[in-house]
């Protein structure tokens, strides 16, 4: 029994040297495309029309959990072992300056040369680049919206609200014949989308987490409004219901288009399932979407979502790399991409292609939201401010610490963490 | 009996392989890592010694001990409701005579179920607008009306503390019924001839006897609960307020999200001493001898 | 025992609701992959399902997710690392029951020293490990490390068993000419077959359910287990519930048959060990 063991294992090892010992060298240059799996699968066809036009590059789909966190966890270990198996790379927006400082993506200000700069959303840009160099190219695009009940808005005789207050007033109204509504649902876990919320409502507010000498300072009297605001809609007015601090994007999706509520905040996905009766929605047909609103008109805020294309660092293709990305950010495939994947381009002028105009009318009016949506901090540090912020707030909205003092400790804790490995 | 030649050796000598091969060197290594300040995100400032500087922080940082007081607190209360819900299944088990098989595998279903599927399950009905366990607690007229489950923290705990006592009291069930299952009928039918009560027959007769067993169980149990991670992650998050953060959790967020990977490995080797420390109480207190 | 009616029933009112109150999560699973997308979210829930929406089995295997193929996957990860745990276990166990010998002690201690370390602490160093050795996107990838982490837990239980039972039979058979060996595999194995058949069903289910070393290192699609990817079906937002439910459920009622089809020798077991008692 124990020779049978011993031979096994060496059966094992053997098998295992073989399968490294064999990979063999071709003409052709096999590189890898490393990205959340996406059930409408549309960057199969780009790559499918990548490879007839440069038939000496094959590329390998990797595909990982859609979940970012997951696929973090996952391009965390893999850079940390410096390893060469991921070429061209899908990043979120609050990745990049991170895995830039880390060292693990290859700068593409080479790349930037050969597109159409001007042409891309200013946001994502400004995601992609960390200390003036550009890591990522913008894939596509996310941005917060309102969602609102237009019959409900219809039939009480009110416009789609530009500021707090008048979406506190509507919700007010409403809610005195339909207690049973929730008024304004957002994503209020302690997780990462809390931030994407949370930012809104301090842009919104006209506040900032930089200063205007870009030092990080949170307590200001902006964000301190914006905060309290949020604080009070939870715990005193009940504009917003209290689950909405166990809420992500799903949870309260599915009770806005059940009918339950009258105002949500989401990402743009939501409009097609909304408005799709095969999802079980009840709305179809009675969705508004407009900008957030601010506490003046005009004030809007959105915060930035999507995805980038970047190559690491560790890549030993990275000329065949560069190819495939400069290929999908082209005019026609990104085009493609958008309306198969339905994503929101990052190329300015797709917002006003008649094809992409036809599957999503709601561009058009929302272009302003698109092109003024906002990156969270970009800097290095971001997961970790991100995390602060998290458990700060949540403990503000619980009702466990006043707005001031979340602010407080999240500038303290900041600022050691600055002072521990610089900004 | 008697140690002869190096038999012994001959027979732990795979395991001993295997696990000295795999397991042994990331956890030296950790220790290791343990020592120096290493950020993942900031390779120049490289990989410096700095003794025992990572372990000085741990104590000063509130959040790491209040990660350490939420998990022993999930670990005494899951693993103690734990024990006495599979005792009492496993007694049913070893008695009924009929279902048995039916019995012990509808059971363990909850073991079997994927942790993170069985998360997302509870999360959702635990869900303060569709949840079965609102609308069933307003049927029943235990509550007017639905709860926010997981927004508060008391309610959040209470959550977290059933699905994972649900998930793995089919483990302790499992294990003691084994350990009952040994023993010989013959002990309980003397025991039954002196005029025992059951009660009786069950705390002088059943527990010594299944006391190795339940220390197994015990053991293991403790180890999982004081690790504890997707569970709380996928419930919570750590959340609300960050009270149901864990020891593992928080590793997590340093390693994984901060990249710091020093205190992160501090973080790891202090969860480690936790349970050595446990796991010694254990085995003087109710373990066997080693022989 | 002493049996009255009244507490057979009473004892019949425990069973069933023990067993409703361990399986009701289960059964809502099962209930909510068969409703519709719109209905999962209702409010009150429906407790029986409007119509039989039988889509989310349908979208489990035809998604565009290879699910067989996780599947298979699981099954060959998990049966071979059950199988290999318990014979390398049950050879440890039985000295460490019946020998004394130096280090001993030790040897358990380390056991539980692996079996306690953090998961996530270890995963960066044992991926470089596991690249270097090649065996990233390999079945031994992972039965590797599943093995490495579930033979503590196997030990230990065995070697408790294996104290348990009585060990005049064993001497005999030595003095009747048996090798260890042959003591350890005639007499021990079948005597503690309830324990074998529980650690196998813990090992199996424990390597049937790991996660985080199946995402990091099976990153190959062909390569991915069940638990893996059920994660694969949500997109970058929506998440389908229904088709995650009803993989949950097809992934669970394997292990439950299972644990039906090992009754036969936990009982075997049983009537093997009363004969002998």
């Amino acid at each position: 029994m124990n020779m049978k063991f011993y031979i096994g294992i060496l059966i094992l090892i053997l098998h295992c040297l073989f399968l490294t010992g064999c990979a063999e060298k071709d003409e052709t240059v096999i590189i890898t495309f490393n990205v959340g799996r996406d059930p409408t699968g549309a960057h199969y066809t780009i790559i499918r029309q990548f490879q007839e036009n440069y038939p000496r590059i094959r590329v390998q789909v990797v595909e990982s959990p859609q979940d970012a966190s997951l696929q973090h966890d996952l391009y965390v270990t893999r850079f940390a072992g410096k390893d060469r198996s991921i070429d061209v790379i899908g990043l979120d927006v609050i990745w990049i300056a991170e895995f830039a400082r880390a060292g693990w993506l290859r700068p593409l200000n080479n790349l930037a040369e050969e597109l159409p700069m001007e042409d891309f959303l200013p946001g994502p840009i400004e995601a992609c680049t960390y200390r003036d160099i550009l890591y990522a190219i913008p894939w596509f695009t996310d941005a917060g919206l309102l969602y609102y009940r237009t019959d409900l808005l219809e039939e009480y005789g009110f416009e789609e609200p530009q500021t707090w207050d008048e979406l506190q007033e509507i919700v007010i109204t409403i809610r005195n014949d339909s207690p049973h509504l929730s008024g304004f649902l957002i994503q209020g876990e302690q997780y990462e989308g809390l931030i994407c919320n949370i930012m809104e409502f301090i842009w919104s507010h006209g506040g900032d987490v930089w200063d205007e000498t870009g030092e990080w300072r949170l307590t200001t009297p902006e964000a301190e409004t914006a905060l309290q605001r949020l604080i009070d809609y939870i715990r005193i007015q009940d504009i917003t219901p209290r689950g909405v601090l166990t809420y992500q994007e799903e949870e309260s999706r599915h009770i806005f288009q059940d009918g339950r509520a009258i105002f949500l905040r989401n990402w743009p996905y939501v409009w097609e399932l909304a408005n799709n009766p095969a999802t079980g929605s009840n709305v179809v047909g009675n969705v508004g979407i407009a900008p957030l609103p601010g506490k003046e008109p005009g004030l809007h805020a959105a915060t930035l979502g999507g995805w980038n294309l970047g190559i690491s660092a560790y890549s030993e293709h990275p000329e065949e790399s560069r190819k495939l990305i400069r290929f999908f950010m082209e005019y026609e495939q990104m085009k493609q991409f958008s309306i198969e994947g339905g994503r929101l381009p990052t190329r300015i002028s797709l917002y006003r292609d008649p094809e992409i105009l036809k599957r999503s009318p709601y561009f058009e009016d929302l272009y302003e939201v698109f092109i003024n949506a906002r990156p969270r901090p970009v800097t290095p540090h971001y997961s970790q401010i991100s995390d602060i912020m998290q458990v700060n707030i949540h403990r503000a909205l619980l009702g466990r610490i006043s707005a001031r003092e979340a602010l407080e400790r999240i500038d303290a804790e900041v600022l050691a963490l600055f002072d521990r490995y610089g900004k | 009996m008697k140690s002869r030649s190096y038999l012994p050796y001959y027979f732990i000598a795979p395991a001993a392989i295997i696990i000295f091969g795999i397991a042994l060197y990331p956890i030296l290594h950790t220790f290791f890592i343990s020592l120096h300040q290493i950020n993942l995100k900031f390779p120049d400032l490289g990989m410096s010694f700095v003794w025992f500087e990572n372990y000085t922080r741990l104590f000063r940082d509130g959040r790491a001990m209040g990660a350490l007081f939420n998990t022993l607190f999930f670990t005494v209360s899951t693993v103690a409701l734990e024990l006495v819900f599979g005792m009492i299944i496993a007694l049913l088990m070893d008695r009924a005579l009929r279902f048995r098989g039916i019995l012990r595998a509808t059971v363990l279903i909850p073991w079997a179920m994927p942790t993170v599927v069985a998360a997302m399950l509870w999360r959702w009905m635990y869900n303060d607008q569709s949840g079965i366990i609102n609308a069933m607690l307003v049927g029943i007229g235990a509550t007017s009306e639905y709860l926010q489950f997981l927004a508060e923290p008391a309610l959040a705990w209470t959550a977290v503390i059933v699905t994972e006592v649900w998930k793995t009291t089919p483990f302790m069930a499992l294990l003691l019924l084994a350990g009952l299952q040994v023993i010989p009928r013959e002990v309980y039918e003397a025991s039954e001839i002196d005029g025992a009560s059951r009660v009786r027959t069950f705390f002088t007769i059943t527990l010594p006897l299944i006391k190795p067993v339940l220390l197994v169980a015990l053991l293991f149990r403790t180890l999982d609960a004081f690790r504890v991670f997707d569970v709380i992650f996928v419930m919570t998050g750590g959340g609300p307020g960050n009270t149901t953060e864990s020891l593992s959790l928080y590793t997590y967020k340093t390693m994984f999200g901060a990249l710091d990977f020093g205190y992160g490995s501090a973080l790891s080797v202090l969860t480690f001493i936790c349970v050595v420390i446990i796991s010694v109480l254990y085995i003087k207190f109710i373990g066997t001898k080693t022989q | 025992m002493r049996s009255t009616k009244k507490s057979k029933i009473g004892f019949g009112i425990l069973v069933v609701v023990t067993v409703l109150l361990m399986i009701f999560p289960f059964v809502w699973q099962v209930i909510t992959s068969f409703k519709s997308p719109g209905e999962i979210f209702q409010t009150p829930p429906s407790i029986i399902p409007e119509q039989l929406y039988t889509q989310n089995y349908k979208d489990v295997f035809t998604a565009g997710v290879p699910f067989h193929w996780y599947l298979r996957n699981s099954l060959i990860v998990a049966g071979v690392t059950t199988l290999v745990c318990l014979i390398i276990g049950s050879f440890a166990s039985y000295v460490l029951a019946r020998f004394k010998f130096k280090g001993q002690a030790l040897f358990l201690g380390i056991l539980l020293a692996v079996a306690m370390f953090p998961q996530v602490a270890i995963i960066s160093p044992l991926f470089l490990f596991f690249r270097d050795l090649g065996l990233l996107n390999t079945y031994p990838g992972l039965i590797l490390p599943y093995t490495t982490f579930a033979l503590p837990l196997t030990i230990w239980i065995l070697t408790s068993f294996f104290r348990e039972l009585p060990t005049d039979l064993e001497d005999a058979a030595l003095i009747d000419g048996c090798s260890p060996f042959q003591s350890f595999y005639r007499i021990i194995v079948p005597l503690a077959a309830p324990g074998m058949v529980t650690t196998a069903i813990l090992v199996f289910i424990f390597a049937w359910n790991e996660f985080l070393f199946a995402l990091i290192f099976n990153t190959a699609n062909h390569m991915r287990t069940v638990t893996v990817g059920i994660t694969m079906f949500p997109g970058l937002h929506e998440v389908p519930w229904g088709t995650i439910f009803a993989a949950s459920t097809i992934i669970t009622l394997p292990l439950v048959f299972m644990v039906l089809i090992l009754q036969r020798r936990i009982v075997q077991g049983l009537t093997a060990g009363s004969v002998k008692g």
